[in-house]
C-alpha cells in the first residue's frame, strides 16, 4: 500500500517567482511531463513536510485570473478547479506573490481564494521589494485574506521551512479561508485588491528603482538595440566556437563505441544495426548537444534575468513587418543551432497562429546540421578569391545562404498570415518583469532538464527512425559478384530511382538522389552519404570532406552544386523537427504541411538556381 | 499683435481639446494619465481579456517609460502601479485618456 501524498498546486501570477520556489522546495526531485492533449508541460515534484511525510507538489502555468486566454491558463484552471483530465484535484494550493506587485497579484489570488481550498500564501521576494524601497505587513496581510501569510525568498532558500510548517496546518484541519472572499467580477476584485494592498504597505517609493534605471540603457532607442545584437553576437561565436571542443570529444566518443561494439559482437546483422545503424544515427544528432547546452545556458540566463522580455520588446516591431510578435524572436533565434529546441520554445507564444507560423518557419533558419554540407560544397565549388578587404567569396556565399534563409522565413511568414495562419493583427502584450540576479543551481537544472529532454528524443523517435533508414539501406543484400553497390541496390537505392526523374530537371544526378534519402536523418548524412556512394574511404572527417569536395568538383556541373546549395536551404532534411512539430501541434496535419511547403519550396529554389547558373553559362 | 494672440488661444483650446481626448499612443514619454475609456470593441477578445487581466482598465493610472526603436516607436512600454507592461500602439489606440498632471498654466506663446 503506497501511503497518501497530498497534491499541493503551486498557483500564482507570471514572474511571482513560481518556478524559483518549485525549485526550492522540491529540489533535484521533479518529474516533467505533459498534459494528456495539450503542450502543457506538468512539472511535478516530491515535496517533505517538517516530519518527513511527503506530498506531491506542482507548479502550475502562471496566469492573470480563471477565465484563460491560453491553453497554459486553461490547464491553471481545470487543475485548481479538480476538472483537469488525468489529475486529482489538488488538497491545497500554494499562492504566490511578487511581494513589489502586490496589488496586481491580489487579484488572481482573491479569485483562487474564493474557490475555498485550504490555502498558504507565500509573499515571495521580499527582499527586492525591500531592495525597491518597500516595506510589509504579512500580519495585517494574513488577517485580510483570512489565510496563513509566509515572507519568502524562495532564491535564498529563505522561508521554507515556516511555509511547509503554515502548510501542514491547514491541510490538518482541512482549514479553507474563513472570510469567503467572492467577489462577482474582476473590477470588484481589483478594488478589494488594491484596498489590500494598500493596508499591507507600510511604507514604499514611487517606482521599481533598479529596474527604470536598467531599463533607462537597455531599452534605449540606441544603446538597446546595440546591447541585443552584440549579446546575439556572443551567443552566436559561443555555440560555434566554445562547443566544437565537445562535439569533436562526442564524435570521438562515438567512434570509439562503434569500435567498441564492431569487437565484441559477432559479424552479422545484430552488428551492422549496432554499429552503423544505431551509433552511427544517434550519434550524429548526440554531438549537436553541446551546442544547445550552450544556447539554452544563454536562454535561460535571458529568462532568469528577465531580460528576455526586453529582447522581445526591441524585436517586436520587426517581427510585426512580417505579421508575428516579439515573442517569436527567441524561437527563432533558438533554430540557429537547431530547429527542435526552437519548435518547443514556441510554447510561450500566447497566440495560437502566432505559435503556428513561427513553428513553420523555425526550420527555415540556418541550423548548425546544414553548416556540415555548406562547408564541402562550397570548398569543392566556390573559389576562394577576395571580393574585398577581408571579405572572401566563400565567406559571402556562406553569408548569403543564411541571408537566403531568413529571407525565405519571412516571406512564407507573410503568406501564411494571409492563408492558412490567417487571423487578426496579432497583440504583444506582455508584462515586462523586473531584473533579478539568477541563481547559478535553477540555471543548472534548468539545463539539465533541457539536456535529458533532448537526449531522450534521441533515445526514442531518432533511435527509430535511424533503424528504419538503416534497414532502407542495408536490404535486400546485394549479391556476391554483382557490379552494383549496396546503396545503389537496397530499398533506398530503388527509391532513388523513383525520385530521379523528379529531381533531374534540378540538376540533380542519380547519385544526389540516393544521397538525399539517408539525410533525411539529419542534414549533414548527406555528406557521409555522398562520401559513401563515391567509394570514398578516409581514415577521418576531414580528408573525407577534403576527397570528397575534389571528387565532386570533377563530376557535378557548377549549376548542379549551386542547386544543391539551394535545396538544403528549404528542405525539411530533418525527421526529428517534423516529429517534434507532430508533438507540438498534436496531430499530423501540419508536419504534412511542413514537408509539403518545403520539399516545394526545395524544388523550386534549386530549380530557380540550377536553371539562371545554366542559362549563365556557369 | 492681435493675430499672434489669436493664434495663442487656439493653441491654448486646440491643446485642452486634445488633452481631453488624448490617446494612449500621444501620451508624452514620462507624463501620468488617467484611463478614461477603452474601447473594447477594436480590441481582439482575448488581447482585450489579457489587458483587464493586467489592471489596464477604466480608471488606471499609466505612463509610457519607453517607446521601441524603429519607425512608429512601437510598442510601448507602460508602467501600471509597480509594473510594466508592453503594447502595441495600435492597441493603445483604443485608449482614451484623461491627463492627470495638469497642462502648465504659462503656455509658451505661438513660436515668433
Amino acid at each position: 500500500m503506497t501511503l497518501h501524498q497530498p497534491l499541493i498546486a503551486l498557483v500564482g501570477n507570471p514572474n511571482a517567482g513560481k518556478s524559483a520556489l518549485f525549485n526550492a522546495l522540491t529540489g533535484a526531485r521533479q518529474k516533467i511531463a505533459n498534459y494528456p492533449g495539450v503542450t502543457v508541460e506538468r512539472k511535478s515534484g516530491r515535496f517533505s513536510f517538517a516530519d518527513g511525510r511527503p506530498g506531491e507538489l506542482i507548479d502550475l502555468p502562471g496566469s492573470y485570473s480563471l477565465d484563460p486566454t491560453s491553453p497554459d491558463e486553461a490547464v491553471t484552471r481545470d487543475v485548481v478547479m479538480g476538472c483537469q483530465a488525468g489529475e486529482r484535484q489538488p488538497e491545497a494550493l500554494i499562492i504566490v506573490l511578487d511581494s513589489a506587485n502586490l496589488d496586481q497579484h491580489l487579484v488572481f489570488a482573491l479569485e483562487l481564494l474564493a474557490l475555498g481550498l485550504p490555502t498558504v500564501v507565500a509573499l515571495n521576494m521580499v527582499d527586492l521589494a525591500e531592495r525597491d524601497g518597500l516595506t510589509l505587513d504579512p500580519a495585517r496581510l494574513a488577517a485580510d485574506l483570512g489565510v496563513p501569510v509566509i515572507p519568502t525568498v524562495a532564491v535564498r532558500r529563505k522561508g521554507l521551512t515556516e511555509l511547509a510548517a503554515a502548510l501542514d496546518t491547514v491541510i490538518l484541519a482541512k482549514q479553507a479561508p474563513h472570510a469567503p472572499l467572492g467577489e462577482p467580477d474582476m473590477r470588484a476584485r481589483r478594488r478589494r485588491a488594491e484596498t489590500i494592498a494598500h493596508a499591507a504597505i507600510v511604507s514604499q517609493t514611487d517606482s521599481r528603482r533598479w529596474t527604470d534605471r536598467a531599463d533607462g540603457v537597455l531599452l534605449h532607442p540606441f544603446a538597446g538595440p546595440i546591447i541585443l545584437f552584440a549579446l546575439l553576437f556572443i551567443i552566436f561565436q559561443a555555440v560555434f566556437s566554445w562547443a566544437s571542443p565537445f562535439a569533436d570529444g562526442l564524435e570521438a566518443g562515438a567512434a570509439a563505441l562503434s569500435e567498441f561494439a564492431s569487437a565484441v559482437i559477432p559479424e552479422g546483422f545484430f552488428r551492422s544495426m549496432i554499429v552503423d545503424g544505431v551509433i552511427a544515427g544517434v550519434g550524429s544528432v548526440v554531438v549537436f548537444l553541446p551546442q544547445i547546452i550552450i544556447l539554452f545556458f544563454f536562454i535561460l540566463l535571458m529568462e532568469a534575468t528577465g531580460y528576455m522580455a526586453r529582447a522581445a520588446f526591441i524585436m517586436d516591431r520587426m517581427m510585426a513587418g512580417v505579421g508575428l510578435s516579439g515573442r517569436s524572436f527567441i524561437p527563432l533565434l533558438s533554430s540557429f543551432a537547431c530547429a527542435i529546441p526552437g519548435i518547443m520554445a514556441t510554447r510561450s507564444i500566447s497566440d495560437e497562429k502566432d505559435r503556428l507560423t513561427t513553428i513553420l518557419i523555425a526550420p527555415l533558419m540556418t541550423c548548425s546540421a546544414r553548416l556540415p554540407v555548406y562547408t564541402v560544397i562550397i570548398a569543392a565549388f566556390i573559389p576562394s578569391t577576395a571580393v574585398g578587404p577581408g571579405i572572401g567569396m566563400q565567406g559571402l556565399v556562406l553569408f548569403g545562404l543564411y541571408v537566403f534563409g531568413i529571407i525565405g522565413a519571412m516571406v512564407v511568414a507573410l503568406v501564411l498570415r494571409s492563408t492558412v495562419a490567417k487571423g487578426g493583427a496579432s497583440g504583444f502584450l506582455m508584462e515586462m518583469p523586473k531584473y533579478q540576479m539568477p541563481r547559478i543551481a535553477d540555471l543548472a537544472m534548468g539545463l539539465w532538464q533541457r539536456a535529458w529532454l533532448f537526449l531522450r528524443r534521441a533515445g526514442t523517435i531518432i533511435f527509430a527512425v535511424t533503424i528504419g533508414l538503416w534497414l532502407l539501406l542495408t536490404y535486400p543484400q546485394v549479391p556476391e559478384g554483382s557490379s552494383m553497390s549496396q546503396s545503389e541496390y537496397s530499398a533506398a537505392g530503388r527509391i532513388a530511382g523513383v525520385l530521379e526523374p523528379v529531381v533531374a530537371p534540378i540538376g540533380f544526378s542519380r547519385d544526389i538522389a540516393l544521397a538525399l534519402i539517408p539525410a533525411m536523418a539529419a542534414r549533414e548524412v548527406a555528406v557521409s552519404a555522398l562520401a559513401t556512394t563515391y567509394a570514398i574511404d578516409a581514415p577521418d572527417e576531414e580528408t573525407e570532406a577534403l576527397a570528397l569536395g575534389e571528387r565532386l568538383a570533377g563530376r557535378w556541373s557548377l549549376p548542379t552544386a549551386l542547386a544543391f546549395l539551394a535545396w538544403f536551404v528549404f528542405a525539411p532534411q530533418c525527421i526529428s523537427t517534423i516529429a517534434v512539430t507532430k508533438r507540438e501541434t498534436n496531430g499530423w496535419k501540419w508536419p504534412i504541411f511542413m514537408l509539403t511547403y518545403l520539399f516545394g519550396l526545395a524544388w523550386v529554389a534549386a530549380g530557380i538556381t540550377f536553371w539562371t547558373a545554366t542559362a549563365l553559362g556557369l | 499683435m492681435v493675430s499672434q494672440e489669436i493664434a495663442g488661444v487656439a493653441q491654448r483650446i486646440l491643446i485642452a481639446v486634445r488633452n481631453t481626448i488624448m490617446l494612449l499612443d500621444q501620451l508624452p514619454t514620462g507624463q501620468r494619465a488617467e484611463i478614461a475609456a477603452i474601447d473594447w470593441s477594436v480590441l481582439p477578445s482575448d488581447e482585450g481579456k489579457r489587458l483587464r487581466a493586467l489592471g489596464v482598465d477604466e480608471g488606471a493610472s499609466v505612463t509610457i517609460r519607453h517607446r521601441g526603436i524603429f519607425f512608429g516607436r512601437d510598442p510601448i512600454a507602460l508602467s501600471i502601479g509597480r509594473m510594466t507592461v508592453a503594447i502595441r500602439r495600435v492597441h493603445a489606440r483604443a485608449i482614451t485618456l484623461r491627463p492627470l498632471e495638469a497642462v502648465p498654466a504659462d503656455l509658451p506663446e505661438a513660436a515668433e
